[in-house]
């Protein structure tokens, strides 16, 4: 694609929520805009990459999208026999009616809280995460059906259906696109970054397939992040969350060695991170820590930054990764900062401190058919000096995973140890 | 005394309106000229063009709750295209105004007396 296409790309997705929004404030009727969006959209990336952006491309869509609309609503309506209708509740008691200077104000914000409201009423809580995701990704992600049914590695058919569905989802179910209530606004900002985070890692790991990492998804992932912080930039989880992602990318070019292979953090090539990614991470979660309370996507950045200062991986600063997994822990008791306080344990305590936390695991059915556990089973088992035993659970997770070049590292692995009868070099 | 003025567009018309057509700029002069002239007389309180039908929105007491619905629709014959309110000295006053602007558009004009309290 030439300089010009991918200019007019990234001016299109960035419009396409801004426009959504200005719509459906208006007219409502987010179904349908969304799809009058799409339409535009397109119309506009054909006639523009021939004739060039118009002086004023944002009035240009709005206007094109409404009339599009409006197509659409006469087309739908001509089939209905009947009006369709739907209900909503809203009890006297929350029903806000402001004053004039209020209302005025509050349409001045208007076009700045546009996306912020896109993103509340794309996460609500109503839907289920992967519509968050796939109506996310299209409605402020502005990307089209085909390239989040690429993205996702979903057919096409099957994602445009769950799009349908979801916005079907949110007119029966009332959602409105204002505000939530101040009272409510924390927990739908967690919706958010949850979906958020769910979109990085899909781009960052593919649970199944033959490639370890789809870059796109990620890329949207912080593009998305971005955005959120310019639009709620006191917020420290959102922060938090950004600068997760920025630093977990920046390892991304030397996450994956030739053929495909899975690189451990250990022995990745340190020259080939990000630097300028590492910077602004850092940066950002060093700001982020300065409020208070901390969250977990802060802490886990954290962690992340303190992995991202050390120049070799023998100058990890484990005690103060380790500490901050123990406050994490506290937040989230996922068995997976279970699984890495157990690693970090390891590398300060000594493998037997580690492969004992992973004992208390085995009853975790969350995680205790993960090849994940096994895996780093395998690991501490190595250092400690039981080739068999890390032999046999390097198997074990090879089975377990779907992913080829993850099962090829762990196979490489087994057969390495078994072969040479010794430990490795250092793990993870 | 004020008067609501309803200004309706056959479907026909509101349909195929070419907003390039020279009879189109017309409509629009002669709107901008009478804007001007009502607002130095002081007998323009409000006035506003309305968005096409199919964006229209009604609500309605259902069972339990208000009911939002989409529509009426296109079965009428006639779009309700504008509406103004105007502060005139009396009936024949406004009615020649909306003389003027029927002669002028071809729209049809609904004229509604506001009572203003008295009774009289």
């Amino acid at each position: 694609m030439s300089a010009t296409d991918t200019r007019l790309e990234d001016l299109l997705r960035e419009l396409a929520p801004q426009v959504l929004g200005a719509l459906v404030r208006r007219y409502g009727h987010f179904d349908v805009a969304e799809d009058a969006v799409q339409e535009a959209l397109l119309a506009a990336a054909t006639q523009w990459s021939e004739s060039g952006a118009p002086s004023e491309p944002r009035s240009w869509l709005i206007k094109v999208a409404s009339r599009k609309m409006i197509d659409l609503l006469r087309s739908e309506q001509s089939r209905r026999q009947r009006e369709e209708t739907f209900v909503r509740r809203t009890p006297d008691d929350q029903l806000q009616i402001g004053s004039a200077e209020e209302n005025c104000a509050e349409e001045s914000r208007a076009e700045e809280d546009d996306s912020l409201l896109l993103l509340f009423l794309c996460c609500h809580p109503a839907l289920s995460a992967t519509s968050q995701v796939a109506l996310t990704l299209r409605a402020v992600g502005g990307l089209t059906t085909p390239e989040i049914a690429g993205a996702l590695l979903v057919p096409e058919a099957t994602l445009g259906q769950r799009i349908s569905r979801a916005k079907q989802q949110i007119k029966r179910s009332g959602v409105g696109f204002r505000s939530p209530p101040e009272s409510e606004r924390g927990d739908r900002v967690a919706v958010v970054l949850r979906v958020l985070y769910l979109i990085f890692n899909e781009g960052y790991t593919s649970s199944a397939g033959d490639n370890l990492v789809r870059l796109d998804l990620s890329a949207e992932a912080i593009r998305l992040a971005r955005l959120l912080r310019g639009l709620v930039p006191d917020d420290g989880e959102v922060a938090g969350l950004l600068a997760l992602m920025l630093l977990t990318d920046a390892r991304r070019p030397a996450r994956v060695g030739p053929g495909g292979r899975l690189v451990p953090l250990a022995e990745q090539d340190r020259t080939l991170w990000d630097s300028p990614a590492i910077a602004e991470g850092t940066a950002l979660v060093t700001e982020a820590m300065s409020g208070a309370p901390l969250g977990p996507y802060q802490l886990q950045a954290a962690i992340a930054a303190v992995h991202a200062e050390a120049e070799r991986d023998e100058d990890t600063d484990w005690k103060q990764i380790l500490g901050l997994y123990e406050l994490l822990r506290r937040l989230d008791d996922s068995p997976m900062v279970e699984l890495n306080r157990a690693v970090a344990a390891a590398m300060v305590h000594g493998p037997e401190a580690g492969l004992a936390l992973l004992e208390r695991l085995d009853d975790d059915p969350r995680i205790n058919r993960s090849h994940r556990l096994e895996a780093v089973r395998a690991h501490l088992l190595e250092r400690s000096g039981d080739a068999a035993g890390a032999v046999a659970c390097y198997r074990a997770a090879a089975l377990r995973t779907a992913n080829r070049a993850e099962q090829r590292y762990l196979d490489d692995r087994a057969a390495l140890l078994a072969a040479t009868g010794s430990p490795g070099g250092a793990d993870l | 005394m004020k008067y609501m003025l309803l200004a309706y567009t056959s479907k026909a018309d509101w349909d195929e309106v070419d907003t390039s057509s020279p009879e189109f700029l017309a409509m629009c002069e002669f709107y901008e000229r009478l804007t001007t002239e009502l607002t130095a007389s002081g007998e323009l309180v409000s006035t506003e063009g309305l968005a096409d039908p199919a964006l229209t929105r009604t609500v309605r007491k259902g069972e339990d709750a208000p009911v939002v619905s989409d529509g009426p629709y296109a079965e009428s014959k006639e779009v309700l295209a504008s509406f103004s309110i105007l502060d005139c000295a009396n009936h024949d006053r406004v009615l020649e105004i909306a003389a003027r602007i029927v002669d002028a558009v071809g729209d049809t004009i609904e004229v509604r007396p506001i009572p203003d309290g008295a009774p009289g």
